[in-house]
């Protein structure tokens, strides 16, 4: 009987590192103001105003700031300028949409 | 985390999962943290058969079950395959590339390697690999949308300096498809292609939301400048690097058209050539998002060669396709909206003439352009990076050419 053959295969994906910088943790979103991004495609009317209204009956004293108050558009959001205005607008949470 | 449905985010579709889930959006937005791993080194999987063929074919099946390859047949992973791949650099293996995205698998030097095998690779093409991975996860070039996007982009990896000759990678006949003489290209490709489905989890229908996908997916586009059939100043010589230098030049593509009818040799001729050509680009396009880089418009030597003895430098070139390639506003449909504010009707492709990029690349004969333009979502800016060449450099590419050698079928 011939033997077997065994491979040993080294995984090709990677270890994923996960970003070690990100935003001070929320104990809840109660009172605290949470801002909508959207890049204006998969139909954010829809979705962002379905999360809205579920955010909100969960959560009624969270303010909720919509996307309609920010640039939309990948070229509209994704810029170093958005991260001042969302703190300018005391924003402790975002909901950014992307597709497209 | 949790993952809502593709299907959710379709027109007209059932948002009830969302509302099912608030409560995990909520623990999104408060207290869930990432993990945070370190550890670099690859695990690995064991496959078994009864004899090599049938191991191999149980690799294939679980590395298909994992979506850990395209599709398509692989060369096993081993240690000793990625030992021998890892010959082609001077880097230490567990050295950090880059993350590639969406996923956010890092690639080591080791990790970029193991695709390299499966794509059934050498070790003189990793460090072409190396440098098209660090150009394409450039912050500037936004390769995650370019993997994501509903967009069927793909990047086209130029590669220029003698390396490329060296490595085999073609310039001349058929450079952009399969190639028994030139199969570097195909190759460094695949390897691209294979870290975005792994490392980078594009995986069709999650990770990668591209429609149609597109035939060049499977290898991408990587290809030779043929600096030796060039009027011009080379690509590489033209962004700034040194003559001897090797240089590879990324940049998504959405489509490409091959251009009939260029033919160069008498000033009339070469004329109704470039209008041709401007008629090819004048679609509505994903230029129109950051109105930058248009695409990449390709000439082989003999319509290069020709135009340029009749005074068309590359400049001249690009001012007359800036404003041959005009786009009425009607035309583009739906597009307009994705356009910056205040252009005239035409409209120019691109913002200014310098941002049309000229390679010279393909077979002898003239006939024929191919115009490759940009796609996918976002801002649309080439990314060239130098080839780090190893100390082996010569004995790697002395020993591919024994390896290579033409042997007379049986």
């Amino acid at each position: 009987m011939p033997e077997e053959v065994t491979l040993e295969l080294l995984n090709p994906c990677g270890i994923v590192e996960a970003p070690l910088r990100h935003a001070k943790r929320l104990e809840s979103l109660a009172g605290k103001t949470v801002c909508e991004l959207s890049n204006a495609t998969w139909e954010p009317d829809r979705t962002f105003a379905a999360i809205r209204e579920a955010l909100q009956s969960k959560v009624p004293d969270a303010k909720i700031i919509p996307f309609t108050e920010f640039p939309t558009g990948n070229n509209g959001i994704d810029i170093d300028e958005i991260a001042d205005l969302l703190q300018k607008k005391g924003c402790e949470a975002v909901i950014s949409g992307n597709a497209g | 985390m949790f993952e809502f449905p593709t299907r959710m985010f379709l027109p007209g579709s059932d948002l009830t999962p969302l509302k099912e889930n608030i409560d995990k959006l909520i623990y999104g937005l408060t207290r869930w943290e990432p993990e945070n791993k370190a550890v670099r080194t690859s695990p690995r999987t064991r496959v078994t058969g009864k004899n090599y063929q049938e191991a191999l074919a149980r690799m294939d099946a679980v590395f298909l079950r994992n979506s850990w390859t395209d599709g398509l047949p692989i060369r096993p992973p081993t240690q000793e395959m990625v030992d021998w791949m890892l010959e082609g650099t001077d880097l230490p293996r567990d050295r950090f590339v880059a993350k590639i995205l969406p996923r956010g698998g890092v690639a080591t030097v080791e990790l970029i390697a193991v695709n390299l095998a499966m794509a059934g690779g050498r070790p003189e093409h990793l460090p072409i690999l190396i440098a098209a991975v660090e150009a394409i996860a450039d912050p500037r070039f936004h390769h995650e949308r370019m993997n994501s996007t509903t967009c069927s982009g793909y990047p086209a990896v130029i590669v220029n300096g003698p390396a490329a000759k060296q490595v085999g990678i073609n310039s001349g006949y058929g450079c952009l498809g399969p190639d028994p003489s030139h199969p570097a290209g195909g190759i460094i490709g695949r390897a691209l292609r294979l870290l975005f489905l792994t490392a980078g989890g594009a995986v069709p229908g999650s990770g990668s939301m591209a429609i149609f996908g597109g035939p060049a997916r499977y290898t991408n586009i990587v290809f030779a400048e043929d600096e030796d059939g060039s009027p011009w100043k080379p690509l590489h010589v033209e962004r700034g690097f040194p003559k001897q230098s090797n240089v590879v030049t990324v940049l998504a593509i959405g489509g490409t058209n091959n251009v009939n009818g260029v033919r160069t040799t008498t000033p009339e001729a070469a004329l109704k050539s470039l209008i041709a050509i401007a008629a090819y680009m004048r679609q509505a396009g994903n230029w129109a998002q950051a109105y930058q880089i248009p695409g990449v418009l390709l000439l082989g030597r003999n319509a290069a060669g020709p135009l340029a003895e009749l005074g068309w430098t590359k400049e001249r070139i690009k001012e007359f396709l800036w404003e041959h390639s005009k786009v009425p506003m009607n035309d583009l449909g739906n597009y307009v909206q994705e356009l910056p504010p205040g252009l005239p009707d035409p409209c120019p492709i691109t913002s200014k003439p310098e941002n049309f990029m000229i390679v010279v690349a393909g077979g002898d004969q003239s006939g024929h352009g191919y115009w490759m333009q940009t796609g996918y979502s976002g801002n649309y800016v080439p990314i060239s990076k130098e080839i780090k060449l190893p100390a082996n450099w010569d004995e790697l590419v002395g020993q591919a050419e024994k390896d290579l050698v033409a042997i007379p079928a049986e």
